[in-house]
This record gives structure tokens, sequence and C-alpha cells, in this order.
């Protein structure tokens, strides 16, 4: 199923990407008045758990998976995009955090589990900002985690012997120094 | 679970001490961590965070230690220098070990007591990696030898990308024998990787006695400085004139010299005023050149004017694109001039920031880097036996400066372009 969703996507963002070319053409040097671009304009979003959301146009930009049919598009009002893979919870996040600049500051008072899912969000969007920055964000939380809370975070199972394990931070046991407790 | 990608985005923007410990993870992050892949990702995401190499002076000792610190540590009241990084693992002494340059986190060292650098060390200060000679030549012809009357003047370490290769290179000059012979500056280059050994290149185009230095590495090229004159005086016995200035630059691929003129308002400025001691207008501690932001720049700190001035050239080898980024008193900086007379007849000036006082003719500074996009330059200001005084940061775009004292058992050696990485100094 997923697979074929897929590939009708790749599909409708080819067929959008040459209308894109067409347009082009036609109004040459003109983009920055094309509709789609004026201020305060909103594109509803439908999130993964039914919610409608109505997202300004200037966030909307930073997600470029949209962003194509937006283009391709006469954006009436009555456009609505499904985005299948985020929740509304995590849609707000997103929008909180691209209005904050993307500041770090924001981004400590996420949990964990928002972290994760605003990182899949990101790359579902295709928004390589965010993509960036909450990648920055998980490593500054991880950065001087001890082993299992790693595992923990990630949901990784050990699949080290007990040999191989002690023989490893053996070999690297200065890089165990000074680890937070968990 | 996250995703390949989304895994090794984040993995990539960890320091390389997180790395070493998260290979015990599991086997997928251990496979993750080894691929060359990453190492080449992790590498590319820690440029962003420059560091330099220093030298520590151990508490009650004489004896120092070459580590590498982030910039972060001279702006920040937190000092790691007592943390379990440093007093732990591979570290060179500085007595011992001499450093030639640095880059993709490898340093490379000879030994002080060497009248050759023909012992060469690699040392991946991040992973606590240093291993002698990696690869010595394959027979005596190879090796590095001296001809009569030779002496090593210069020294440089790069990357040559093209060949994807480490390349050390050394640069001769030969004793006085005051019969005004005019001997060619002997070139050499030795190839880490692969294998053979030294082989002579050009001879390099000027003389570079008064103005010796470590090779500045930047874009497939190491680069020093050089003059037609071997010290700054010219035949009249006065000073040579900046016209005379030139930046000599080896490209690593073509092993080949090309030279670099020095921005043109420099024309007619006579070196006098920017010389640190007599016969002397450039070396590690007191640097005309160096990097800023990706950038070949030089530092000229008119000792007559106290004045400093850095130009940057913006694009590597266009003569057109010289560009003066920073050009303030040492007012500007923060320092007062006291006047302390003397019983000679003659007054003796002296400066003072925060309380502190230092010789003016003594002192030095050492652009290291623009932060906050380019906003803030970090400059240290130091003596020439090494020891840091403060780190000053200057924001260009307000024009406003702040300072901090250094912690006293840091000593300098020079900053290097150092970043961390996992980069085996086996190589390839």
């Amino acid at each position: 199923m997923a697979e074929r969703g897929e590939s009708s996507e790749a599909v409708m963002l080819k067929k959008t990407e040459e209308e894109k070319l067409r347009k082009g053409k036609m109004i040459v040097g003109d983009e920055s008045k094309a509709g789609y671009e004026e201020e305060g304009k909103k594109v509803k979003l439908v999130t993964s758990d039914g919610v409608t959301m109505e997202v300004e146009i200037s966030i909307v930009k930073e997600m470029e998976i949209i962003q194509t049919f937006i283009g391709a598009t006469d954006t009436d009002d009555s456009f609505i995009f499904p985005i299948s893979n985020v929740s509304s919870h995590i849609l707000n996040q997103i929008i909180e955090l691209v209005k904050g600049e993307y500041d770090q500051e924001l981004a400590k008072k996420l949990s964990h589990d928002e972290l994760k899912e605003i990182l899949v969000a990101a790359n579902y969007l295709n928004m390589k900002t965010l993509f960036h920055f909450i990648a920055t964000a998980i490593a500054n939380v991880i950065q001087n985690k001890s082993v299992e809370f790693v595992r923990d975070f990630f949901g990784i199972v050990n699949d080290f012997t007990e040999e191989e394990e002690a023989e490893l931070r053996k070999t690297n046991a200065w890089a165990f120094e000074g680890v937070d407790e968990d | 679970m996250l995703c390949e990608d989304a895994l090794l985005e984040i993995l990539s923007r960890l320091p390389v001490k997180s790395l070493k410990r998260f290979m015990c993870v599991s086997k997928y992050f251990q496979s993750i961590i080894l691929d060359a892949r990453f190492l080449r990702m992790h590498l590319e995401n820690s440029r962003k965070r420059t560091h330099f190499l220093l030298s520590y002076l151990s508490e009650g000792k004489t004896s120092g230690f070459l580590i590498p610190l982030p910039i972060s540590s001279l702006l920040e009241d937190s000092t790691p220098l007592f943390n379990a990084d440093i007093i732990n693992g591979s570290k060179p002494q500085r007595e011992m070990y001499k450093v030639i340059g640095s880059c993709n986190g490898l340093v490379c060292l000879t030994k002080w007591n060497r009248m050759l650098p023909d012992i060469l060390y690699l040392w991946n200060p991040a992973t606590k990696a240093l291993i002698q000679n990696p690869y010595p030549p394959h027979s005596e012809q190879l090796s590095l030898k001296l001809h009569e009357k030779e002496n090593v003047v210069m020294v440089g370490f790069g990357y040559d990308n093209s060949r994807h290769s480490y390349k050390v290179v050394a640069i001769f000059g030969h004793m006085m024998d005051f019969e005004g012979d005019n001997h060619p500056f002997r070139s050499v280059i030795c190839n880490l990787n692969d294998k053979i050994g030294w082989k002579d290149i050009q001879d390099f185009p000027v003389d570079p006695t008064a103005m010796k230095g470590n090779g500045i590495y930047l874009n497939n090229t190491l680069n020093w400085l050089g003059s037609p004159y071997c010290n700054i005086y010219d035949e009249d016995g006065s000073y040579i004139l900046f016209d005379e200035v030139v930046i000599v630059s080896l490209d690593l691929e073509t092993e080949i010299y090309k030279q670099i003129l020095l921005p043109s308002k420099l024309n007619g400025v006579s070196v006098g005023d920017f010389c640190f001691r007599v016969g002397k207008l450039h070396c590690n501690e007191a640097p005309l050149i160096g990097v800023l932001s990706g950038c070949l720049s030089l530092f000229l700190h008119n000792r007559k004017k106290k004045r400093l001035s850095i130009w940057q050239m913006k694009e590597f080898g266009n003569q057109q694109s010289w560009t003066l980024l920073l050009n303030v008193s040492l007012r500007d900086l923060g320092f007062n001039t006291i006047r302390s007379p003397t019983n000679f007849g003659y007054d003796y000036y002296l400066w003072t920031l925060e309380n502190q006082h230092f010789s003016c003719s003594y002192s030095n500074f050492l652009p290291l880097c623009l932060i906050e996009n380019d906003r803030d330059i970090v400059i240290i200001h130091g003596s020439f036996q090494g020891c840091v005084k403060q780190t000053i940061v200057y924001n260009l775009r307000d024009k406003t400066m702040t300072s901090k004292k250094m912690v006293h058992n840091l000593r300098w050696i020079y900053p290097l372009d150092y970043v961390e990485s996992l980069v085996s100094p086996l190589l390839d």
C-alpha cells in the first residue's frame, strides 16, 4: 500500500514540476507576485488525526513536499493538503519552532518523543532547516549520556555478547568518563 | 525507530568521544560509526565547530602538553581544563614534539631534537591515536637528506583533495657563507599515502628567511610568505616595502608554486612599523598571514601607530578581492597606554587592560576566528613566549569589545584550523 502511494505521489510531483516550468515561461520574472506568496494567506493541512489546520503560507513554504503542489495549482481557499504522517500536536510544535526562528532553547522544552516525532515529520515534509535543527537538538540531548540511555532513546536492542561489550568498553575506557547520570 | 538518514544526521553531530562510547550501543551503531561515508559526513559537520590547538601547562610543573580545545572554552567561564579528557589519554609533550600542521582532524608532528622533519608523527587528538612514521621511505635514496650547508627553513602539512593524500613539504635555506652566492631554496615533498618517500619539486621562488613560519593550509594549497630579500632591509639598509612581500602558494595537486600579491593599498607602505623584532615580519607566534572564515587573511599590527588591521582575500588567488575586515586602534580593543618615566632620559610605555600591564613591544595579537555569523572576531592577546593574556571579542557591527582574562596555565603554540574527526592516522 505504502509503496503504491509513494509512486503515485512521485508521478504527481513530476507533473507539477512540468506545469511549474510551463507557468514559469508564461509569467517570466513575476514569481514574487505569484498568488501563493501573498502575505497572510493560509493553506489548509489535514493531519493524521483528522484535524484540518490553517497554516500560514510562510511556514508551508518550508515544507518542500507541499510547496511543489501549491506552486502548481491555482490556490484558491478550497485547496486542502493531507499530511497523513504528522499529528496535529506535532504540526503545532513545528509551527512554534519555525515561528521561534529555530531557537535551541525552544527545543529544550520538548520531550524526547516529541523530538523524535518532529525529526520524522521534518524528513517526511522535506523541511531541511527543521531536520538539521532537530538533529542538532537530539545530538545535544544524547551527547553526554550513557550507552544504556541511547539504547533506550532509540529503542535499540543490544546484540553484543557480554564479552564483546566488555572488550569495547575497555578499548575506549576514556570515552566512558564524565558521563551524565541518566 | 528512526530511519538511517535521520540517525546519521544525529550521530554526525556528536563529538568523537560520544561516538567512541556509542559504538557499544549495538552492532548496527558500530557499523554506522566505522563507515567511511559517516566519517566524511561527521568531518563536514565538525568543520562548523572550530577548534584550535594549544599547549597545556600542568599545575606546578614546567612540562606542557599539546591539547586541542574548542573556541567556546575561551569565551565561557567554565574551563574544561581539568576534566578527565585532558588529564587522561595520549597527549604529546610540548617539549618533545613540534607541530607542522593540521588538517581533517589529523595533526602532523615532528621532534624538536631532529635537524630534519624526517621522523613524522600523525596524531588524532580526538581518538587519541598517535602513530610514528606511518610510512618510512622505501629506500635510503628516498629519505630526507640535506645538501652541504643546507638547513630546514620551513615546513608544511596539508591534504591533497584531488589525490586523497596527505603531504608534508620542507623548504631548505643555506648557512651564510658571506660570498653572496644566490643559492636556490630547494623544496621537497613527501606523499604520506603512496609510501614512497621524499622527492624534489620546484625551488621556493623567493627568500623566506625573514618571514618563516609553518605553511598555512587552505583550498588544497600551502601558503607561506617571502620576499626577494633575505631580511627586511633592502640593499640601502632601509626597510623594504610591502610591495616586495608576496604570499607563495603551493598547489598540492600540481606541486607548483604561485605568487599572490598583497592588497594594492599596502603598496609603498614600509614593513618597519609592523616588525616585531629585528629582522622578522612573520612567525608562528606572531603571524602576518592566517585563515579567517575560510579566507586567507593578513594580520597587520602597526606597532608604531598602535593599530590593528585585518585584510581578507575573499576569493582565493584574486588580488582584487582583498577586503578590509578590521581597522581599529588598540584603544578600540580596550587597551590604555600609561607612561612610565625612566632615569635614562626616555619614557617607557605600558599597555593596560583589565588592570594588567604589558610591555608594548612584546605584545602580540592573534586573530583566531570569526563567530556569531561573522559578526564578532576573537583575538588573542599574548606575549612572544606564547603566554596568553586575554581573549578579546570585538563586535564588528556595533564596534564594541569584551575581554576575558586567560586561565594562567594555558599557553599558546599557535592556532590551527583543527577540527575533530574520526580520521585514522594509519593512512590507506
